[in-house]
């Protein structure tokens, strides 16, 4: 499906940044910036909210632990228990190297998973690519132009006033 | 906002901790009447305490110096006037002289005769040789923490960078003679209390347990003053956030260690190991035993799990609160039970607790007092006021 966007270029991550700021200021919702480099204070600009991987993080490392607890717990006492030097066969602390691998497997494995989804990276994903200079020395800031609220003249007129060399409209499929 | 340029030991604050010190002399006073081993125990758990909060806070600036770190220049000479206490351990410490024979079993000529390994480790394990050594570790440490702190406060009126560069110098120095000098120094006030125990991993357990609180004390220092107008807008949530982090992290380190040395001590069953963890998990001492990993372990990583928790003020506050308290659980667990025979926590240890707070709290504020609160020509102090994210 293809989509339109207004994109204007700019040289200057400054300028980038006032910019973001003005067109926020003036009631536009802003779709993405693209740049060659993270540049600081832009999160606070576009009003990004805090990314929520880290409950992801959390939820998959704590059932990482109770499974792998609950595993040792089945193998060691319910199915096969062993006395191995007299000791309890329900010796929970000494279950702890495995449980810890374990929560920080899944943790892990599970936050670049879901890393990897929501931000579209996965085989067969198309990269949205507004000019091939992004990644090299120009910044990139993206309106969506279905919005219906997005005036057109008014924008490409205040993205040329706040120092965009170039304003142009670009359909992309996503 | 105007920034208030140096701190002043309010009169109210000097009052209560001259009352808490009094307390607490009165009941070591009392307790050495009353029950003189329980009250050496007393003495040195606090005085370990605070020894370690005073080196903790000189390995920081340490590390400050060395990794040219400038996020905390605003702050410095919280963690610079802490270390001012040390001279008044080596004369607390000293006392020790007198309580020996109640702490520590080898002590005893009599015990040293009859007992092969006690007579083996004699060259090492004598009175004076404990006494020189100790005069030596504070020697080391006073020095070299008077020179830190001496360079920095002549930095104010000298803007050239030779000061620091020198700090750099005597911080890598203090880093080598620290790991040295504290490990033994550990082994011969704590574990020695136990001369028949085996643990390789000892002084990396003291070690972790002395930067973790030591940052839980610089944090509830730095609040403090920061909740009373010192710093103003110098200092914001982003220093609590790594003040915080480093909590966080140490507190996770600390509780690796405790497991590293349970574990190994539990899958080897050495009796001669064993028997510490035995006598600990006595009924008697279990839940203080437990209590000790929640306090400095499982309350501070959960409470300090979320962003949030670490950038506010209020609830680090709390949880420096809670490590500190856990600090003296921990030392207790490392002394009490090798020297007395029943679980002990009453008015004494709760006194004595209380005055050496207010003690260390009133050295640590009338060297504050002494120096202006901003180290005006630190070269990253400017790094410092604008750290972000």
């Amino acid at each position: 499906m293809f989509k339109k966007y207004l994109v204007g270029h700019f040289r200057e991550e400054d300028a980038l940044l006032g910019a973001v700021r003005a067109m926020r200021e003036r009631g536009f919702a802003i779709e993405d910036v693209y740049s060659p480099y993270a540049i600081h204070g832009i999160d606070e600009a576009m009003g990004l909210k805090r990314s929520r991987l880290p409950y992801v993080t959390f939820a998959a490392g704590f059932a990482g632990l109770a499974l792998a607890m609950a595993f040792q717990y089945w193998t060691s006492v319910v199915d096969w228990p062993i006395n191995v030097g007299g000791k309890p066969d329900n010796s929970t602390l000494a279950w702890l190297p495995v449980a810890f691998e374990i929560t920080v497997l899944l943790g892990a494995l599970s936050t670049v998973a879901a890393f990897l989804l929501r931000s579209r990276l996965f085989p067969g994903s198309r990269a949205r690519v507004f000019h091939p200079r992004v990644t090299s020395d120009t910044f990139a800031l993206v309106l969506e132009q279905r919005d219906a609220s997005l005036d057109e003249p008014q924008a490409r007129r205040l993205l040329g006033e706040l120092g965009a060399f170039a304003v142009e409209s670009k359909e992309v499929l996503c | 906002m105007k920034i208030k340029p140096s701190f002043t030991f309010a009169p109210v604050y000097k009052r209560w901790s001259y009352v808490l010190m009094a307390a607490g002399f009165a009941a070591l006073a009392a307790g050495a009447f009353l029950d003189p081993a329980r009250m050496w125990v007393n003495l040195l758990i606090n005085n370990f305490y605070y020894t370690s909060l005073a080196l903790a806070a000189a390995f920081f600036l340490a590390i400050l110096y060395v990794t040219n770190a400038g996020w905390a220049s605003n702050f410095k000479r919280v963690p610079e006037a802490m270390t001012r206490f040390l001279p008044v351990a080596l004369l607390l410490m000293l006392t020790l002289v007198f309580g020996m024979h109640s702490l520590y079993h080898w002590s005893h000529h009599d015990a040293v005769l009859h007992d092969p390994l006690l007579r083996h480790k004699e060259p090492y394990l004598n009175v004076p040789f404990f006494f020189g050594r100790m005069v030596a570790y504070f020697g080391l440490w006073i020095l070299l923490t008077y020179l830190l702190r001496r360079y920095s406060l002549r930095q104010d009126a000298n803007p050239d960078l030779s000061l620091h560069r020198r700090s750099i110098r005597v911080s890598a120095l203090f880093i080598l003679v620290f790991a040295l000098t504290f490990a033994l120094a550990s082994y011969d006030w704590l574990m020695s209390l136990e001369p028949h125990w085996y643990s390789t991993i000892y002084s990396v357990y003291t070690f972790s347990s002395l930067f973790l609180h030591g940052l839980a004390a610089i944090a509830l220092l730095v609040i403090l003053l920061q909740e009373r107008g010192y710093f103003g807008r110098l200092l914001n949530e982003n220093h609590l956030h790594d003040l915080g982090k480093m909590i966080f992290a140490f507190s996770c380190f600390w509780a690796y260690i405790w497991v590293s040395q349970y574990l190994l001590i539990w899958y080897s069953n050495i009796p001669e190991e064993t028997a510490y963890f035995w006598v600990r998990t006595d009924p008697d001492w279990l839940w203080l035993f437990a209590l000790n990993f929640a306090l400095n372990w499982l309350i501070p990583f959960l409470i300090l799990l979320p962003r949030a928790a670490k950038r506010s003020a209020a609830v680090l506050k709390r949880v420096c609160v809670v490590l500190l308290i856990g600090f003296w659980l921990d030392i207790f667990l490392l002394v009490a039970p090798n020297v007395l025979k029943a679980r002990s926590i009453g008015w004494m240890e709760i006194l004595s607790g209380l005055g050496f707070a207010a003690l260390f709290a009133f050295v640590t504020g009338k060297a504050l007092e002494r120096a202006p609160l901003i180290p005006r020509n630190d070269p990253y102090l400017q790094e410092s006021f604008h750290l972000h994210q």
